[in-house]
């Protein structure tokens, strides 16, 4: 009730100024202070509170909406870190039905925004679906398909678009040439063998888990199941069939012998995982270097 | 009156309205509104701290912090500095930024010429000392701030030994547990879990000894590197954290306990007054 009674004498008072303001010409409420304020928030970092400004301006000014405005709201929502609104506003500006000036730009940040969210499938599919029409941008969407192929570890694609791409400014060409390495890099990778794990661990124990690179992992295995295995075969030696250390170390043995073949298997496929994800940290330090 | 006045005074009247409310983001929107028209240095201070208020209040502490630092660089008056100083390390407080909080009450306490403040600030580098489980700062400065008998003589009982934890130590506790396992545990208060690592270990040690009497070396040698090692080593870091846990939480109650006294303190000193 008390909240009631201030905002409605909160409006009356917004009402005199309004009406005041008529004489006076100005008030913080007119369309142009409104962007002006809007302007001032965005250059403060407060994002958010910019982008509510830019629509309030939206809603208040008579013209019809401005494209560039719209973009400012993506991009504030983009820079306050809420993705998915910035990409319904970009969205707003590439399915107007008169051509937008900025339709290349929102498609690129949309792209892009799907790209930072980790999306890398959805980024490219959706600037397969929506090709830019100004042929001035294809470098910049070619570069971003081949940054988000590298993130698929589609090495091969990574290169093939790099290298199609316009020589032009410097700063696109070292970008693509970088691009170009990079994708170099991810498919000179030395990736291990499964099988030639599984292989090595069930000649010798351990051997598997060291050729993955885990050296004391390989060294234990091997220790574990020597001694297990020798324990048992002593059992055996000893009281033949009926021994029930010689079962009791044999089964432990058997375990421990296929644990480690199963475990070879999965530190090869880790190692590689390790590779790959090392080169994919190395790619975004480069590339946030190079942006 | 200008068109400018009228304005400045709508945005302002607005945002200490809403402010009133419990309306904080509109608030700091029209507090923005009125800085990003208004350049009068004495009114900038004024609105980034209002800002600030707003921004503690509604738990966002970093910018709280950020239109308190930007109010004290708008203002030349030493002792509105020394004011929005205070409130900085109020929020450094509510962060649990003990350290950084004592730094800002420190300073007011040693630069400032403002009697009033200095006490303020003394009072709240007791609050950073008794979280800190500072013990004896705490007293100090409490004992200094509650000067009037009886009341400087209870907050002395306070910080009596009586009052205060007796703390572990958990180096001693890791040794217990290296010579007898689960000695440490029990030390540091925690009985199921030494009695546990007491049993794990003498009977693994047992089994550990009696390969070893008997010869059987690879027994020995799988029955180390396999259980009791990893028993063992367990059982020292475990002392040593139990007691750790035991320092944290004993201190953390009695410096509530402490906390609670103190505030009724001042809540009778202030009703008195």
């Amino acid at each position: 009730m008390k909240t009631h009674f201030f905002l409605l004498s909160i409006f009356s008072v917004q009402l005199f100024i309004s009406s005041a303001s008529v004489n006076a010409q100005t008030n913080y409420f007119t369309p142009q202070h409104i962007l002006q304020f809007a302007e001032y928030l965005y250059s403060e970092g407060d994002y958010l509170r910019a982008a509510g400004e830019y629509q309030r301006f939206l809603l208040i000014s008579e013209s019809a909406p401005d494209d560039s405005i719209l973009f400012k709201i993506g991009t504030c929502y983009s820079l306050g870190q809420k993705p998915q609104k910035a990409i319904d506003i970009f969205k707003k500006i590439i399915n107007q039905k008169q051509a937008s000036t900025l339709r290349d730009s929102a498609l690129y940040e949309i792209a892009f925004l799907y790209f930072k969210m980790g999306k890398f499938e959805q980024s490219l599919n959706f600037l397969d679906d929506h090709p830019h029409t100004s042929i001035l941008n294809f470098n910049k969407f070619s570069s971003l398909k081949s940054i988000n192929y590298l993130h698929l570890k589609k090495w091969e694609k990574a290169y093939q678009i790099s290298s199609n791409a316009i020589t032009g400014n410097a700063l696109s060409d070292s970008l693509n040439f970088l691009l170009r390495n990079l994708a170099l890099e991810g498919s000179d990778i030395h990736r291990k063998n499964k099988l030639s794990a599984a292989l090595l661990s069930s000649v010798i124990p351990g051997a598997g888990k060291m050729y993955a690179h885990r050296f004391n992992d390989g060294i234990y295995s091997l220790i574990t199941i020597g001694l297990t295995g020798w324990q048992a075969y002593d059992g055996f030696n000893k009281n033949k069939i009926r021994s029930t250390k010689g079962w009791i170390y044999g089964i432990l043995c058997g375990g421990f012998y296929l644990g480690d073949i199963y475990g070879s298997v999965v530190a090869v496929k880790l190692y590689n995982e390790k590779t790959e994800n090392d080169l994919i940290k190395k790619i975004d330090i480069r590339l946030d270097l190079h942006l | 009156m200008s068109a400018s006045v009228y304005a400045q005074d709508f945005a302002l009247t607005l945002a200490d309205g809403l402010l009133k409310t419990g309306n904080l983001e509109e608030a700091i929107t029209e507090y923005k509104r009125f800085l990003c028209f208004n350049h009068d240095e004495g009114k900038e201070c004024q609105v980034y701290f209002k800002i600030g208020m707003a921004y503690r209040n509604d738990g966002q502490f970093q910018n709280a912090i950020n239109a308190f630092d930007k109010a004290m660089s708008k203002s030349s008056i030493d002792s509105t500095r020394d004011a929005i100083r205070v409130n900085i390390g109020i929020v450094l407080i509510v962060e649990e930024k003990y350290s950084a909080a004592e730094f800002e009450f420190l300073r007011v306490r040693m630069f400032s010429k403002n009697s009033s403040l200095i006490k303020k600030a003394n009072f709240y580098l007791g609050i950073c000392y008794l979280y800190k489980y500072e013990w004896d700062k705490a007293k100090r400065v409490f004992s200094k701030y509650f000067t009037i008998q009886p009341v400087n003589e209870e907050v002395l009982s306070l910080f009596s030994a009586d009052n205060l934890p007796g703390n572990k130590s958990p180096k001693l506790a890791k040794w217990f547990s290296t010579f007898i396992p689960g000695s440490g545990q029990i030390y540091g208060g925690n009985l199921l879990n030494g009695l546990n690592a007491t049993g794990i270990n003498f009977s693994l040690g047992y089994l550990l000894v009696d390969s070893i009497l008997d010869h059987r070396c690879a027994d020995a040698l799988i029955g180390y590197s396999s259980l009791f090692e990893r028993y063992y080593r367990g059982n020292r870091l475990n002392a040593e954290r139990i007691s750790r846990e035991f320092n944290e939480n004993s201190n953390r109650h009695s410096a509530a306990i402490i906390f609670n006294h103190i505030s009724d303190l001042l809540l009778k000193k202030k009703s008195k007054l």
